[in-house]
């Protein structure tokens, strides 16, 4: 790798360059602080953010074909370095086998998988689990129950996620209809948090916008009205990492609107290093609480490049 | 009007307060009585009472035009009163130039003094260069709070087909504005939503009457915010009643 990676010339391509980058140079920040320290009971420590830069790098992979030379080789790095830290997935079987009814192994080993990596066990493991009622029936916020769906999708395990009735794959329509968004609601009545559960809604019907006509026409027509309103009010308190998240709901959408005043106050607000804020708050000096603080706002904000740029044929600028 | 008079506009606010709580409880109650003129009369100063008349507009009409009060010809003075010691001067903007073509033109409609379809402005504002049809929807939407004293019935022309032809425009400025807590700005877009009879699905989706009744909760203290949702709530019934029709 060179200090540096090449970012495309336009301001998407520059935000989402500069923001793999930093998150490629800093990785090591996001280590386990040594192999025997990985807490298999502790998902929201480093096994955490380990997943979400390893889902960054899967989907950069997957649309390398658009993107600029040099992200596909700092993808590979940075997924290789995550599975590195999982012991190649041992962690994720360990987990898995002693806790038989947690989703986010299998959520977590999915991106890998889209990589490239398999863990022979854990996938033996996974499609006997994936048989279970007992697995089928976890009580799970709908929203993380679409996610355990999609994962089971992409991974190859299509009896998890399942619902009576389906034909064993996973009921879409019903998952879809247990959220908040599938029941078309006030869009004034959104919250922060509730926003958060709806932009995971249309992540993982579509697949991250690998499949953007997968989400049913009443629901594309209001997120088509109401999106604009959402992201404008969170830009507005610079809540940059749902803004960012919701940049990826558009590019999700059949017809996205790429918002390009919103990217511009992306670059605004990045770093020269290519940190970007989570919000407006000030970041502090100190880079391996700077990468904990910021991580997750860089791979949400390399998500949501990567898919605007693979989408941008499919431009419907607002 | 001066502007630069902190205290006199605290003044008129509290008077355009007084107003509208006395308007609003003119459309709950229907009656008798010349309102404008019995609230002039009745105010401590008089230049602040008609100042009130001129920043309230064409709502000042609503009990007539709701059919809960008749135009008294002590009203149409005050009316007459009002215009001349604060008229509109040359810097006027094309927002009080609309309030003012507005409610001169209903109060002629409410006597009877004309006929036809209704009130338009587009005689004296060119709606399109003010209201840009390619206005994106916040600024656009902005424009629209600006003159939604305007939202009144035997009010047509421009203002209102945009309001029909933008409903989803109307929507995203209601929903922007409830997510603000800005309940004025909600409150009067509600209003537009009113006469948007085309483009139903993202006002459905608002759920109106929801609303309204969160703006009742939410903003019940403010008399300007309850008067445009009471003017709202009639709107809806009357075009629900012309569409029934």
């Amino acid at each position: 790798m060179t200090d540096e990676l090449p970012v495309g010339t336009d301001t998407v391509g520059r935000v989402t360059g500069r923001a793999l980058d930093w998150l490629h140079r800093n990785r090591l920040y996001g280590a386990f602080p040594s192999p025997e320290s990985a807490d298999l009971a502790d998902p929201n420590g480093y096994y955490k953010s380990l997943g979400e830069t390893a889902l960054a790098a899967s989907l950069v992979l997957r649309e390398r074909s658009v993107l600029p030379a040099g992200h596909e080789q700092a993808a590979h790095e940075l997924l290789d370095f995550a599975w590195g830290q999982l012991r190649q997935g041992d962690l994720l079987y360990e987990r898995q086998l002693r806790h038989p009814l947690m989703t986010d192994p299998l959520e977590v080993y999915t991106h890998f998988g889209r990589g490239g990596h398999r863990h022979e066990r854990l996938d033996t493991l996974l499609g006997h689990l994936a048989g279970l009622r007992a697995h089928q029936g976890a009580e799970l916020m709908p929203n993380r129950r679409l996610a355990v769906a999609n994962a089971a999708r992409v991974a190859g395990f299509a009896g998890s996620g399942s619902s009576e009735g389906s034909g064993g794959g996973a009921d879409w329509a019903g998952l879809l209809a247990a959220t908040w968004l599938g029941r078309l609601p006030e869009p004034w009545a959104i919250d922060w948090m509730t926003a958060y559960c709806m932009t995971h809604t249309v992540f993982h019907v579509t697949d991250w916008g690998g499949l953007p006509h997968a989400l049913p026409g009443d629901v594309v027509a209001y997120l088509e009205c109401w999106l604009p309103v959402w992201i404008d009010i969170w830009t507005e308190i610079e809540e940059w990492d749902l803004v960012a998240e919701l940049l990826i709901v558009d590019a999700c959408l059949p017809r996205p609107g790429h918002h390009r005043d919103v990217w511009e106050r992306l670059a605004a607000v990045q770093h020269a290093d290519g940190l970007v804020p989570r919000d407006g708050k000030p970041v502090g000096d100190e880079p391996e609480q700077a990468f904990r603080d910021q991580q997750h706002t860089a791979v949400v904000t390399v998500v949501a490049g990567t898919l605007a740029q693979s989408r941008s044929g499919d431009a419907s600028p607002r | 009007m001066p502007h630069q008079d902190t205290a006199l506009m605290e003044d008129y606010a509290r008077a355009a307060d007084d107003l509208a709580g006395r308007l609003h409880r003119c459309l709950e109650t229907p009656g008798s009585g010349a309102a404008l003129a019995d609230y002039v009369e009745g105010a401590t100063d008089r230049r602040t009472a008609l100042a009130a008349v001129r920043v309230l507009g064409p709502d000042v009409l609503a009990p007539a035009l709701f059919g809960t009060r008749r135009i008294d010809p002590a009203d149409r003075e005050v009316l007459a009163t009002a215009l001349a010691h604060y008229p509109l001067d040359a810097g006027g903007t094309a927002e009080t130039m609309c309030l003012d073509r507005v409610t001169t033109g209903l109060l002629h409609r409410a006597e009877g003094a004309v006929s036809g379809d209704g009130v338009a402005v587009d005689d004296a504002v060119d709606v399109d260069t003010f209201l840009r049809p390619e206005e994106r929807w916040r600024p656009w939407a902005q424009q629209m709070a600006g003159v939604a004293s305007c939202a009144l019935p035997g009010v047509c022309g421009s203002l209102v087909e945009q309001a029909r032809t933008r409903a989803a425009d109307l929507g995203r400025g209601v929903a922007r504005a409830m997510l603000r807590r800005d309940y004025r700005t909600a409150a009067r877009l509600v209003r537009w939503t009113a006469l948007a009879d085309n483009n139903r699905a993202a006002v459905d989706q608002l759920n109106i009457e929801a609303v309204l009744r969160h703006l009742e909760l939410c903003g019940s203290v403010n008399a300007r915010l309850s008067l445009d949702v009471r003017i709202a709530r009639l709107l809806r019934t009357r075009t629900r009643r012309e569409g029934a029709g």
